[in-house]
C-alpha cells in the first residue's frame, strides 16, 4: 500500500481550515494533513522536519498569505531560500485576489495562486481542483 | 503845430481847408497847396460823405472839445483813393477871423491790426474766453465761450458775467471781482474753491478760470479763459473709487518696483502682513519673503521683465512677527507711460486657511475611502465563513431536519450571499479612488473593444447589437475605463425592452472634452430618477426582476468624477436610454 500524501496547510482560521480539510479528505486520495495556525509554526514545523529523519517532509505546502506572527510571504521566502525545502511545491490559498499580492507570491517562488471563490461549492471545486491537479496529474519531485 | 505827431487840419466855418501840417500831408497823400481851400469832404470816404455836413452841423451849434465819431469806425480818404482807419480829436477856436476848427488825426492802422490778432488769438483759443469790463459786464466771447454756456455771440454781449454764475454763488460774485480788480493779476479764480458755470439752459458743470487783466483804452478789463473740467471731474471720481476699491479689498495689493522696492500698500496688504503703508512703502518686498523663496521671487521678476503675468503663484510669505502664510499671488507689470516695464502690481491672498480646509477634506476623504475599503475587506472574510457554514448546513443535513429547519437555514444562506455582494460592491466602489492607476494616454476603441469580447456570451444571449464609429484617445486608467464601458453596455442590455438591444456608442469633440454617448433602445426611465440611479445602492426596479445590487452606475460616476469629468443620463420610458460622459482628451491627442 502507497504511502498517503502529505500536505502541510497553513491555515489561522479554524474555520477555514476546517473547511478545506473536510473537501479534502471527502476526496478518494489517502491524505495525511498537518495544520499549522500560524507563519512561525509552519517554519519550525518544516525546519524540524527537514533535520529529523523520523518527520517526513510534506508533498504539498497550502499557504494562506494573511497570517499572525510570521506572514504568509515571509514563511514563502524562507521556504524558497531552504534548499531541503525549496522543492516542496507551494499553493498559495487566500482570500485576496490583489495583484500586488499575486506578483509578489510568483516572484517569491509560489508554485501557483488560487483565490477562495466565494460560495461554498465554488471553494469546494476549488479544493478538488488542487487535490486532483496535484496529485493525480502532476508529478511531484 | 507843424512839428505834431499827428496830422493837424484847421477847417474853417465853410468847412474849408486853411491849414494842414507835414503829419496831414503825409498821411493822406496830398501836397500842401493841393488841399488849402478844398472843402473838408474830400478826405472823407464817398459812403460817408452824405452824413458828414450833418455831423459837422451837430457840432458847430454846440463847439466844444470832444472826440469825433463817438462809437463810431472812422475813415480818411487818401489821394489815391485808398482808406485809412482814423481817431479824429475836434477843438473848436474862436478867433477875429471867425469861427475854425481844428482837427487832430491819428493814423490807428495799426492799433486796427492788433485789435484784429488779438480778437483771432481769442477766437482760437482752446478754451472758452470771456472778455469782462470793469462794469461786469461781457463786452467779447470766442467760439468755445458759446458752445460751453449755450448764449449765441449776441446774446453773450453786454450780459452781466453773473448771467453764467449759478445762482447760489451770484450774490458773492461782484465782491470777488472788486477784490480782483482791485489788485489785478494773473490768476486762477477761486483758488482752492470748486468753481461751477451755468449754462443758458440752467444746467451747471465744473470749471476751471485763469484771470487776465487787460489794460485798454477803455480802462481795466478782465479776460477770463474757462475750462469744462467735467470729464476730468468723471475721470478723477472714477479714479477714486477704483482707487478705494483696491484700498478695502481683502486681498493685499500691492505696487513694487522691478527690483522689489514697495512703492503702494494697501489696507489689505496691512492686514494680512503687519506693516503700515508707512512702514512698508519704500523699502524691499524682500521683508515679506522667507529666505527660501527668495529664488521664485526673482524667477518671478524674470517673468514680469519678460512682460508676463503669473497667475495664482502658491508661495508662502513673512509676516511682520515672523509667523508665515501660505498665498496665492498674482502679478502683473506695470508699465510707464512710454511702455516701459518699470514695476509689478502684486495681489496676494492668504489661503491658508483654504488649504488647511482642502488638506482637512482630503484627509478626511481618504479616511472615509480607508474605512469603506477596510470595512468591506475585512467583512468579507467573517462573512465567508458564514456563508459557507450556512450551505455547507445546507448540503449535509437538507431534507434530515424538519421543514422549518430547511427554511431558517435558506434563509441564514440567501441573507449571508445578498450580504457578500454588497460587501463585494463596496469594496469595488472603494477602490475607484484608493486603487485607482495614474491616468495615461489610452485608445478608447481598444478598451471598448475588449469589452465586448469579454461579454461575447451575454451579448449572444440577448441578441444585442453593438455599433461604435472611430473612437478617441483619452486620459484614462484603463481598468477603470474597461469598468465604465462595461457597466454601461451591461446595464444597456440588462435593461432591455422586448425588442433585441441595440446599442450604439460615440465620442464627439465638445469644449476641451471629449463626449461619448451610449444609446440603447431599452425600457428607458422617468427623468425624475435621473440623480438617484448614480446613487449607492439606489434601484429603480424590484428586487428579482433586474439582478444586481445597484452599485454599477455608482462606479461609473465615481470613475468620471476620478477622471476629472461628468456624466449623466437623458432618457424616455419605452424609448430607450442615453448615458453621456466627458473624458480628457490624451496629451497631444487633439480634440
Amino acid at each position: 500500500m502507497t504511502r498517503p500524501i502529505r500536505i502541510l496547510l497553513v491555515e489561522d482560521n479554524q474555520a477555514d481550515a476546517d473547511l478545506t480539510m473536510e473537501t479534502l479528505e471527502a476526496g478518494k486520495l489517502r491524505l495525511q494533513i498537518k495544520l499549522a495556525i500560524d507563519g512561525a509554526e509552519a517554519i519550525d514545523y518544516l525546519r524540524g522536519a527537514a533535520r529529523d529523519s523520523k518527520t517526513e517532509l510534506p508533498d504539498l505546502i497550502l499557504l494562506d498569505l494573511n497570517l499572525p506572527k510570521k506572514d504568509g510571504r515571509q514563511v514563502l521566502r524562507e521556504i524558497k531560500a531552504e534548499e531541503l525545502l525549496r522543492r516542496i511545491p507551494v499553493v498559495i490559498l487566500t482570500s485576496s485576489d490583489a495583484e500586488q499580492d499575486i506578483l509578489k507570491s510568483y516572484d517569491l517562488g509560489a508554485n501557483c495562486y488560487v483565490t477562495k471563490p466565494v460560495g461554498l461549492s465554488a471553494f469546494q471545486s476549488i479544493v478538488r481542483c488542487v487535490e486532483n491537479f496535484w496529485f493525480t496529474v502532476v508529478k511531484l519531485p | 503845430m507843424e512839428a505834431a505827431p499827428n496830422a493837424m487840419i484847421l477847417v474853417d466855418h465853410d468847412r474849408l481847408i486853411t491849414m494842414v501840417n507835414k503829419s496831414a500831408e503825409e498821411l493822406f497823400g496830398y501836397a500842401r497847396e493841393d488841399l488849402i481851400g478844398k472843402p473838408i469832404e474830400c478826405l472823407v470816404p464817398n459812403r460817408f460823405q452824405q452824413g458828414h455836413s450833418e455831423h459837422v452841423r451837430e457840432f458847430l451849434s454846440a463847439p466844444q472839445t470832444r472826440a469825433m465819431g463817438a462809437g463810431r469806425e472812422l475813415y480818411g480818404r487818401r489821394r489815391d483813393g485808398t482808406e485809412v482807419p482814423i481817431e479824429i480829436g475836434l477843438n473848436p477856436i474862436e478867433t477875429p477871423d471867425g469861427f475854425f476848427t481844428l482837427a487832430s488825426i491819428i493814423d490807428i492802422t495799426e492799433r486796427k491790426h492788433a485789435d484784429e490778432r488779438f480778437r483771432l488769438a481769442v477766437e482760437a483759443a482752446p478754451n472758452a474766453m470771456l472778455m469782462v469790463g470793469a462794469d461786469r459786464r461781457i463786452t467779447l466771447v470766442n467760439r468755445k465761450a458759446e458752445d460751453l454756456f449755450g448764449y449765441s455771440r449776441e446774446d453773450f454781449i453786454g450780459r452781466p458775467i453773473e448771467d453764467i454764475v449759478p445762482e447760489r454763488f451770484r450774490q458773492k460774485h461782484p465782491e470777488f471781482v472788486q477784490g480782483f480788480l482791485a489788485k489785478p493779476k494773473t490768476r486762477a479764480m477761486g483758488a482752492g474753491r470748486e468753481l461751477f458755470g451755468r449754462r443758458k439752459d440752467g444746467t451747471e458743470m465744473p470749471i476751471e478760470i485763469g484771470l487776465n487783466p487787460i489794460e485798454t483804452a477803455e480802462g481795466l478789463v478782465t479776460l477770463a479763459s474757462i475750462i469744462d473740467i467735467s470729464e476730468r471731474k468723471r475721470a478723477e471720481a472714477a479714479h477714486e473709487q477704483l482707487a478705494a476699491i483696491v484700498e478695502f479689498s481683502d486681498d493685499a495689493i500691492i505696487g513694487k518696483t522691478i527690483d522689489g522696492v514697495i512703492t503702494s500698500w494697501n489696507f489689505g496688504a496691512e492686514r494680512l502682513f503687519g506693516y503700515t503703508a508707512d512702514a512698508a512703502i519704500g523699502r524691499n518686498i524682500a521683508m515679506i519673503i522667507p529666505e527660501r523663496c527668495m529664488e521664485a521671487e526673482l524667477s518671478l521678476r524674470e517673468q514680469i521683465r519678460e512682460s508676463h503675468s503669473v497667475s495664482h503663484f502658491e508661495t508662502v510669505r513673512k509676516r511682520k512677527d515672523g509667523t508665515e502664510i501660505e498665498v496665492s499671488v498674482t502679478l502683473s507689470p506695470i508699465r510707464s507711460t512710454l511702455g516701459e516695464i518699470t514695476g509689478a502690481s502684486s495681489i496676494a491672498r492668504d489661503i491658508t486657511e483654504i488649504k488647511r480646509r482642502d488638506a482637512e477634506l482630503k484627509r478626511s476623504n481618504a479616511e472615509l475611502e480607508q474605512f469603506a475599503y477596510v470595512a468591506s475587506h475585512d467583512l468579507q472574510e467573517p462573512l465567508r465563513m458564514v456563508a459557507n457554514y450556512t450551505e455547507l448546513l445546507a448540503q449535509r443535513y437538507q431534507g434530515k431536519l424538519d421543514e422549518k429547519a430547511d427554511k431558517y437555514i435558506h434563509y441564514a444562506s440567501d441573507g449571508a450571499r445578498r450580504m457578500q455582494r454588497l460587501v463585494a460592491d463596496l469594496l469595488a466602489y472603494s477602490r475607484v479612488g484608493s486603487q485607482g492607476r495614474p491616468l495615461v494616454k489610452v485608445r478608447s476603441s481598444d478598451v471598448l473593444q475588449g469589452v465586448l469580447e469579454s461579454i461575447d456570451r451575454s451579448i449572444h444571449e440577448s441578441g444585442a447589437s453593438i455599433e461604435f464609429g472611430p473612437l478617441p484617445d483619452v486620459l484614462a486608467d484603463e481598468v477603470q475605463l474597461r469598468q465604465l464601458f462595461q457597466n454601461l453596455i451591461g446595464n444597456a442590455i440588462k435593461f432591455r425592452s422586448d425588442a433585441p438591444p441595440r446599442v450604439v456608442v460615440k465620442a464627439i469633440p465638445n469644449g476641451d472634452r471629449w463626449l461619448f454617448s451610449v444609446t440603447d433602445n431599452g425600457i428607458g426611465m422617468e427623468m425624475q430618477y435621473a440623480d438617484r440611479i448614480f446613487q449607492m445602492f439606489q434601484r429603480l426596479n424590484e428586487r428579482g426582476k433586474y439582478d444586481g445590487s445597484g452599485i454599477g452606475l455608482a462606479i461609473s460616476k465615481r470613475i468620471v468624477e476620478r477622471h476629472a469629468g461628468s456624466i449623466w443620463i437623458e432618457s424616455t420610458p419605452g424609448a430607450g436610454t442615453s448615458f453621456y460622459f466627458t473624458l480628457k482628451p490624451a496629451e497631444g491627442g487633439g480634440i
